[in-house]
């Protein structure tokens, strides 16, 4: 442990020192003066955007677990160390009412003692857009839609993707549609209504795995901002004739308290169901504390049953603004499992960011969490944005 | 004899007194006219300074529209690029490119670190979010003590130093309903941004719970510009930015 442990952290430090070098230095800025960069100002028809990642990681196995058994057999493997990069671009386009925009990423991981490097080649959203008025628009392309109001886990997202519980503000790749959109506002009690729907085909490569071959889906959203609540109708529909609801909400109790919910099920004899509860509050001592309630169905990154979320976070600790540690974990109630993870983030320097993250996963052998190849993971996250 | 002089001189005055006696309510309001005017697109550049001068700079492109809704996004630094907030009367959103929904947020939070918080980027006029409590008028200045009107409000008092002359602020005090100092905000360097508009163009603050830091915010290309209601809406949150000529 203690020889893997050392080799990992200096591998983080040197590529630490090395990708941060002149770019950190670069930031700080001495002038006293309040004058303005106005070529920053000045809108360019194109925008681009970009940035590379680096996160070695150390695990520790769990070798009770049946994967461990089936990967190592009788050998003493206990530790990975493995070494991961991302490099994230995107482009944007704009003339008057047009927009066109595509954002993308590289990924390339190398893992010990396995010696296994893969690659990946992804596109997150690639699309064009015409809004001839604020109130309209219609888009084509690869787009993400990121429905619902849980922080964890979103049953109203019916063309979403998992997301990473150990990194919730990942990008996540988007499907293949046509979407138009209409918003309208209001004075009074209901201050905004807006309707979404898009149009999902399935065939061969495009969107492959959202359905099977040759199918299509409708979803559509209708929102609504009526006594200052946050409130989302969903619908899907598709070839199949599989059809599914939801509902979701969010809203602000006081202004440090805001509960909201979550709620779709499928329309059919026997139908699934699956729900989030959750709340967020802002303490008087600046913490933030999430908790949620999901009930999972057997889509997803969820086993069908109950799980708990937790999570808190506090800015600027001891005066120390741009750090925010914070805790989390998902436990499965039903089991007892859990995966707990805690985490530091720093963004003082304008073109780089660091995340430090340690996770546990506990829990019987046979639970969900216990069961998992992965006992502890440590990674320390590197992040450079031009 | 003097008496009924006195009483003579009260009588002519008083009516006077009554007529040009200013209302406090409604200075407030020129203030917040001055201050900026009804719809309006602008750039504002806000700089976290730490105690040893170091800075991390931000910049927004903002919009507003009557008294409750405002709205902006980040063009830097490249960490917050296309970031943007929304406020609809009391309600607070934050939209982050990755995570492609807008969350809501409080007004104490902090979107970019430092001193100051979401309410301080969002605000919107001083008279639609607190009443006046009392107005001193002294040489030169007014001396506002302010009473937030709802508890979703940042700061539960102000004290608001105001020129007489410009109708505008010199300095605020923000404080909590126990009379504690959140912070204080300095207005600074008055510049004309042209078409009437004529306010400080810089904005200092410091904040005993931030020993040592100071956030200035910086404005700029002030305009006054219409826009349809349908852009403060979190449907267009991810739009903001093509609202940029």
């Amino acid at each position: 442990m203690n020889r893997d442990f050392w080799r990992l952290i200096a591998t983080c430090g040197a590529l630490a020192c090395t990708f941060t070098s002149g770019i950190v230095s670069g930031d700080t800025l001495t002038s006293d003066d309040y004058s303005f960069d106005i070529p920053a100002m000045e809108k360019k028809p194109l925008e681009m955007a970009a940035s590379i990642e680096l996160w070695p990681s150390l695990i520790q196995y769990n070798q009770q677990s049946s994967i461990y058994a089936l990967k190592y057999g009788q050998d003493n493997v206990r530790y990975s160390d493995a070494y991961n990069m991302k490099a994230e671009g995107s482009a944007r386009f704009q003339r008057t009412a047009l927009l066109a925009t595509a954002a993308g990423v590289l990924s390339s991981g190398y893992v010990r003692p396995s010696a296994s490097l893969t690659h990946d080649a992804r596109l997150y959203e690639c699309y064009a857009k015409y809004s001839p008025a604020p109130a309209f628009s219609v888009m084509g392309g690869k787009k993400l839609f990121k429905w619902g109001k849980g922080y964890a886990f979103n049953p109203v997202a019916f063309a979403g993707r998992p997301k990473d519980l150990n990194d919730i503000d990942a990008s996540l790749e988007g499907y293949w549609a046509a979407e138009a959109e209409f918003i309208r506002s209001y004075d009074g009690s209901l201050a905004t209504a807006a309707f979404t729907g898009a149009a999902l085909p399935v065939y061969g490569q495009i969107n492959e795995g959202y359905l099977p071959d040759k199918n299509f889906a409708g979803i559509m959203q209708a929102y609504f901002l009526l006594l200052n609540t946050d409130i989302d109708v969903c619908l899907y529909g598709d070839s199949r004739s599989a059809y599914r609801a939801g509902v979701d909400f969010s809203r602000n109790i006081s202004p440090e308290w805001e509960v909201h919910g979550e709620y779709a099920r499928t329309l059919k004899e026997g139908a699934e169901w699956e729900a989030v509860a959750g709340t967020r509050y802002l303490a008087s001592f600046n913490t933030t504390f999430i908790m949620e309630y999901l009930h999972a169905g057997e889509s997803g990154q969820f086993s069908r049953t109950n799980y708990l979320y937790l999570k808190a976070s506090h800015p600027d600790p001891f005066t120390i603004v741009y750090l925010t540690p914070s805790a989390y974990a998902i436990v499965n109630i039903q089991d007892g499992s859990l995966m707990a993870g805690a985490e530091a983030t720093y963004t003082r320097f304008r073109h780089m960011g660091f995340t430090a993250r340690y996770i546990i996963l506990a829990g019987d052998v046979e639970s969900e969490y216990g069961s998992k190849l992965a006992k502890h993971k440590v990674e320390f996250r590197v992040k450079a944005m031009f | 004899m003097i008496q009924r002089y006195a009483i003579t001189i009260i009588a002519v005055l008083l009516p006077a007194i009554l007529i040009f006696a200013e209302d406090p309510a409604a200075l407030l309001q020129k203030i917040d006219r001055n201050l900026e005017p009804d719809s309006y697109e602008m750039y504002r550049k806000l700089i976290n300074v730490e105690p040893d001068g170091k800075k991390k700079e931000f910049l927004l492109y903002m919009v507003r529209k009557g008294n409750d809704k405002v709205a902006g996004v980040f063009l830097s630094p490249p960490a917050d690029k296309d970031r943007s907030m929304l406020r609809l009367g009391d309600n607070m959103w934050l939209y982050i490119p990755n995570v492609g929904k807008p969350v809501r947020i409080t007004s104490l939070q902090s979107a970019t670190g430092g001193v100051f918080n979401n309410a301080d980027i969002l605000r919107i006029d001083f008279s639609a979010e607190y009443e006046v409590a009392q107005m001193l008028d002294t040489a030169g200045t007014y001396l506002f003590t302010l009473k937030a009107r709802t508890r979703s409000v940042a700061y539960d008092r102000l004290r608001l130093w105001a020129a007489k002359k410009e109708l505008l602020p010199i300095k605020i005090e923000c404080m909590t309903e126990a009379g504690m100092l959140i912070k204080t905000l300095y207005f600074k360097e008055t510049k004309d941004f042209g078409a009437g508009i004529k306010r400080p163009s810089v904005i200092e603050t410091d904040s005993p719970l931030y020993k040592g830091y100071k956030s200035i915010m910086v404005y700029a290309k002030i305009k006054r510009k219409k826009f349809s209601d349908e852009v403060f809406s979190i449907n267009y949150m991810s739009k903001i930015g093509e609202l940029r000529e």
